[in-house]
């Protein structure tokens, strides 16, 4: 008898013996496919009021929701996943009982049909019916006026994608099975690879988070990412939520062919007498006990560090979690209490390892922190002060939505806008890394910047670090990054938009938010974005800290213009159009002085928001003390609120047990600010002119601020009652502010002095 | 033919099987004996393909039976707990071995399962242990091939079931030269059916030996000597064993039965007869030779 026929025969014969699965499935897709879109269709046409062939769109949409690979529509999803689960074991539990294993293996067969026959039975039972609950939901859609070649593609689409990774999945349960002895375990084996990986990845994620300062989430994907991909499941639920993308379904299939390479190699290797073991390989056992008391112990470290923060109990939780683990596999493997500790050597091995592991995390043994590359070693440098977050780098359609990608981290991502002036990184960077020191105190968080530095270096590994950092002894190397064009142009996409193009599409927009056109001709908007792009060329960081923006300057290309129309012109609401733009306004500054010319050509006036007159008066509340500049002030030695002579009052506090005996007794200072109002026109028109309202740093988050001061501005006329508020630019308070603050200090000094005598 | 040449089988640290080395010859009935664990299952498995020797090797007419389906497909193999597909009727099961044995007697399936009493559309789990013994013993002799391996498939079958397994082996070995290997614990068992028999003992083999051989050499002499002759003045008789019981000697000796009788007759005792040698006796005098209390290894 060839094997062709023989397989032929076995096939049938074992699609014989797994008539429970096709039932089972059989009913589960019937109920989750043609009897749902029935239902559906049926509460469709009864519940809305439309056309037949708004109708039958509609039922489109709901077919493509059913048919189609992807998020919308779980359940064929489900019921795959869990058969995977369940004929992955069933197709070679024989291996896993003896009397089976005789009956099998003595046939006159070869092994490789054996297996060949059981796995392709797994395969075949779900193909076909899902592949029959299609036909029937071809049947239903088509009672309802839905032709097949409507849904043809979301058809094979959907079956093709559902498939692959039901075969994924499969296979990775037959591997399981394949390196075990009996159900229990090939489950638990199914578990181990389908959590292993993704566990291990958050779980080096959290030990990074908790103990290296540097650490940055956008290093994330290059290993854990890679962890976590090493899990069907994830790769499953990533696909899902990505689609079909080619490089994914690659990739899958070639973990299917390694898979099932590697299950029919351990099926040839696999000892006969292995059944009814836990493990099927003896070689197998310590491997995978080292990896999971491994991975428990190191969970248990963390655990227990996370509740309490100190080093005595994340030993304790290393000690722990090696010791119930190694126990655990123990008894598992031996299927024996009493073996519990008959490894004993291998578990001091691997508490061992997790202690070194888990403590060269706690001392940063490999000094992670301090990383720092020589400029020779570098081969390329990214950096992002995380200053420019509003800007909008990608603009990317996903069916009815718009996707947008904020800014300054596709340079890390993408590693785009390579800085020249390498040395001025690396200066950055070790600024970063001295001020990780215990004793490096700044309270000036304003002046903080969220660094991220990706290092390419010529062995090819890019290396990421983060740095929390106040980044003034470091701004002379920061306005060398910050002025390279090639930098500034990967930033700012926009910048390098041409002018031509931009200009078709520019608009004005003030801090109120109103949006102005501008007048004149084509060649004036050119000019006006000329003149921009020219002067945001030449913006320095130094500058950015010192500047407000007053208004802000649409640069947007023709691709990203023409998918916003695209997407909001038929709502009609251009105010939602110009808000999905936002992260194509650039702001506009005070010194950009041709800029302001060259719109004031086109008939925009630059200006702030208010002018007086649109002014009842100024209100400004602050807490002393008052000196003449702040930027005089050293930020430390600044005093807070409540040991200031503030305009605050004191009272007796008590507080009671709740049967009324006295807990406490104490005095309690209330803080007061002190408050001034203008209604001067001079003194407001000096005020606006150092006014930065909240939203302004939107754009500008560099910019500092007297956060001593705290600006209300009282509209008058048409928005009467409503106010608007903000701070004044650090160093640059008008003195006759200070002098009314500090003779309002004054006072209440006499007057609490006064009050003591 | 089938030979084992230094076969041997480890679990873990448990030797199963520890250099075998016999033949079983074509067209006789090979009887497998030992205790538990002896390694007479583990020996079978092997013969059968379904485990791999750690050392030496199993062959069937000089070709490996490991993974060879062409090697396998000459024997049929009833394991001492035989599997059946749940819910399996034996109608259904010889449709699956048919797949697998091509020559397989369709005919005779079906007659023998009527001769031996069992419905063909039966569930084979609500048969007893002994009907299922029985269909294992009718697929294996319906399947057509050169040898059948039975691992304790006796055990559990009445004497009369016996008789006629034992009578269906008889008629297809002088049919169609049938091979069967008899694995069984109990010696009794294979008597009355056995040409060849291995004993095997802690996975080794302890001899294997045609049984007319060991019984036309052996045999067993009641005597009453001459007033002041005993047992070790019949220098010439090859004497294995001596019991007492009066004036009476039973010995135990080995040698043709004419010889012996002749050399009985020349010492003149006042009486002597020879008395047949049951296999157990057979057993008992050849193990006890190379040293071993065959009353504890398989009684």
């Amino acid at each position: 008898m060839t094997s062709k026929h023989l397989y032929c025969k076995l096939f049938l014969e074992d699609c014989k013996r797994k008539i429970w699965a096709f039932a089972l499935l059989g009913l589960a897709m019937f109920f989750a496919l043609p009897v749902a879109t029935a239902i559906r269709f049926s509460v469709i046409r009864g519940a809305f009021s439309m056309t037949m062939e708004e109708l039958i769109q509609m039922r489109l949409q709901y077919a493509q929701m059913m048919l189609d690979f992807g998020t919308s529509y779980p359940m064929v999803r489900i019921l795959l996943f869990w058969t995977a689960i369940v004929l992955g074991i069933a197709s070679f539990s024989y291996l896993q009982d003896k009397k089976q294993v005789d009956f099998y293996h003595s046939f006159p067969a070869k092994r490789s049909l054996l297996f060949a026959v059981h796995m392709s039975v797994g395969l075949a039972i779900p193909a076909a019916v899902y592949l029959i609950a299609l036909v029937l939901e071809t049947a239903v859609l088509l009672a309802n006026g839905i032709l097949p070649f409507q849904v043809f593609f979301w058809v094979v689409k959907g079956y093709m994608g559902h498939m692959l990774y039901y075969t994924l999945i499969y296979s990775t349960v037959v591997l399981a099975v394949m390196m075990t002895g009996t159900k229990i375990a090939a489950l638990l084996g199914t578990l181990v690879f389908f959590a292993y990986f993704p566990s291990v990845a958050m779980l080096l994620v959290a030990y990074c988070q908790t103990f290296f300062e540097t650490y940055t989430h956008w290093s994330f994907p290059l290993w854990a990412g890679g962890l976590i991909r090493l899990s069907p499941m994830t790769v499953f639920s990533v696909s899902v939520s990505e689609g079909l993308v080619f490089n994914e379904v690659l990739r899958a299939v070639g973990a299917v062919l390694a898979l099932t390479a590697a299950s029919f190699f351990l099926y040839r290797k696999r000892p006969l007498e292995a059944a009814g073991k836990t493990m099927a390989f003896h070689w197998s056992k310590g491997i995978v006990k080292v990896f999971l008391v491994a991975a428990f112990g190191m969970a248990g470290a963390a655990f227990f560090y996370m509740i309490q923060d100190k080093l005595g109990w994340m030993v304790f939780g290393a000690i722990v979690g090696v010791t119930i683990s190694h126990c655990v596999i123990e008894v598992i493997y031996y299927s024996d209490f009493k073996k519990l500790f008959c490894h004993e050597k291998t578990m001091a091995l691997c508490m061992t390892g997790v202690l070194m592991l888990a403590l060269s995390f706690y001392f940063d043994v490999f000094r992670y922190d301090a990383y720092l590359p020589e400029e020779g070693q570098v081969e390329k440098a990214v950096i992002d002060f995380g200053e420019d977050h509003w800007v909008n780098y990608d603009l990317v359609e996903f069916g009815d939505h718009l996707s947008y990608s904020g800014g300054g981290w596709h340079l890390i991502t993408d590693g785009i806008g390579e800085v020249q002036d390498i040395p001025a990184v690396l200066a950055v960077a070790r600024e970063g890394i001295s001020q990780l020191d215990e004793d490096f105190v700044n309270e000036d968080y304003d002046s903080y910047c969220d660094v991220l530095v990706a290092y390419t270096l010529k062995s090819g590994r890019t290396v990421y670090r983060e740095y929390w950092m106040y980044i003034d002894p470091v701004l002379d190397e920061a306005d060398r990054i910050y002025g390279e064009a090639g930098y500034k142009n990967a930033l700012y996409p926009s910048l390098t938009i041409p002018a031509r193009e931009a200009a078709a599409h520019t608009v004005y927009r003030n801090l109120g938010e109103s949006v102005e056109t501008l007048q004149g001709d084509e060649a004036q908007w050119e000019a006006v974005v000329k003149a921009y792009q020219e002067e945001f060329a030449a913006m320095t960081m130094t500058r950015r800290r010192t500047e407000a923006p007053v208004g802000e300057l649409l640069l947007i290309s023709d691709e990203d213009e023409a998918l916003i129309r695209k997407h909001h012109d038929g709502i009609g609401n251009w105010y939602n159009r110009y808000g999905l733009c936002d992260g194509y306004f650039y702001p506009v500054y005070p010194t950009f002085t041709k800029t302001i010319q060259a719109l004031a050509d086109c008939g925009i006036k630059v200006d702030h928001r208010y002018a007086v007159d649109d002014l009842q008066g100024i209100e400004i509340m602050a807490y002393g003390p008052f000196t003449d500049q702040m930027e005089d002030l050293d930020p430390n030695s600044m005093a807070d609120p409540g040991d200031s002579l503030s305009a605050g009052f004191s009272e007796k506090e008590k507080w009671e047990y709740a049967d009324g005996t006295l807990q406490a007794e104490a005095t309690v200072d209330w803080d007061e600010p002190y408050t001034v109002t203008y209604t001067e026109p001079e003194k407001m028109e000096e005020i606006l002119r150092v006014f930065a309202d909240y939203g302004s740093r939107n754009k500008n988050s560099m910019l500092l601020t007297d956060s001593q001061y705290n600006v209300a501005l009282y509209v008058s006329g048409r928005d009467a009652g409503s106010t608007t508020d903000g701070e004044m630019i650090r160093g640059k308070v008008p003195a006759f502010v200070i002098e009314d603050l500090r003779a309002l200090e004054k006072e209440q000094v006499q007057r609490s002095e006064g009050g003591e005598g | 033919m089938i030979k084992a040449e230094d076969l041997t089988k480890r679990f873990d640290d448990i030797v199963a099987v520890d250099h075998i080395t016999a033949e079983i010859k074509d067209g006789c009935v090979f009887g497998l004996i030992g205790t538990n664990g002896s390694g007479k299952s583990t020996f079978l498995r092997m013969a059968s393909g379904i485990l791999k020797p750690d050392e030496g090797s199993i062959t069937i007419d000089g070709q490996s039976v490991w993974e060879d389906p062409k090697v396998k497909s000459r024997f049929f193999y009833i394991s001492d707990d035989q599997y059946f597909f749940p819910n399996g009727t034996p109608q259904e099961l010889m449709r699956f071995y048919q797949c697998l044995y091509p020559a397989f007697d369709e005919k005779r399936f079906y007659h023998l399962l009527d001769s031996f009493g069992l419905k063909k559309d039966r569930k084979i789990n609500t048969f007893s242990k002994g009907m299922k013994k029985q269909v294992s013993v009718i697929c294996g002799i319906c399947a057509g091939t050169d040898y059948i391996f039975c691992d304790e498939t006796f055990d559990g079958l009445d004497p009369v079931m016996r008789q006629t397994v034992k009578s269906l082996f008889a008629n297809d070995m002088a049919e169609r030269d049938l091979t069967p290997i008899i694995a069984s614990h109990n010696l009794r068992e294979l008597e009355d059916i056995c040409d060849h028999v291995g004993l095997l003992h802690r996975g080794g083999i302890l001899l294997s030996r045609e049984l007319d051989d060991m019984k036309l050499n052996l045999h067993k002499v009641q005597c009453v000597l001459l007033p002041g002759m005993e047992p070790k003045d019949l220098s010439d008789l090859d004497i294995m064993k001596s019991e007492q019981s009066g004036s009476i000697y039973t010995l135990t000796v080995r040698g043709e039965q004419e010889e012996i009788l002749a050399k009985m007759a020349s010492y003149e005792p006042i009486f002597y007869e020879l008395i047949p040698l049951s296999l157990e006796e057979i057993f008992i005098s050849e193990t006890e030779v190379a040293g071993y209390d065959i009353k504890a290894l398989i009684l």
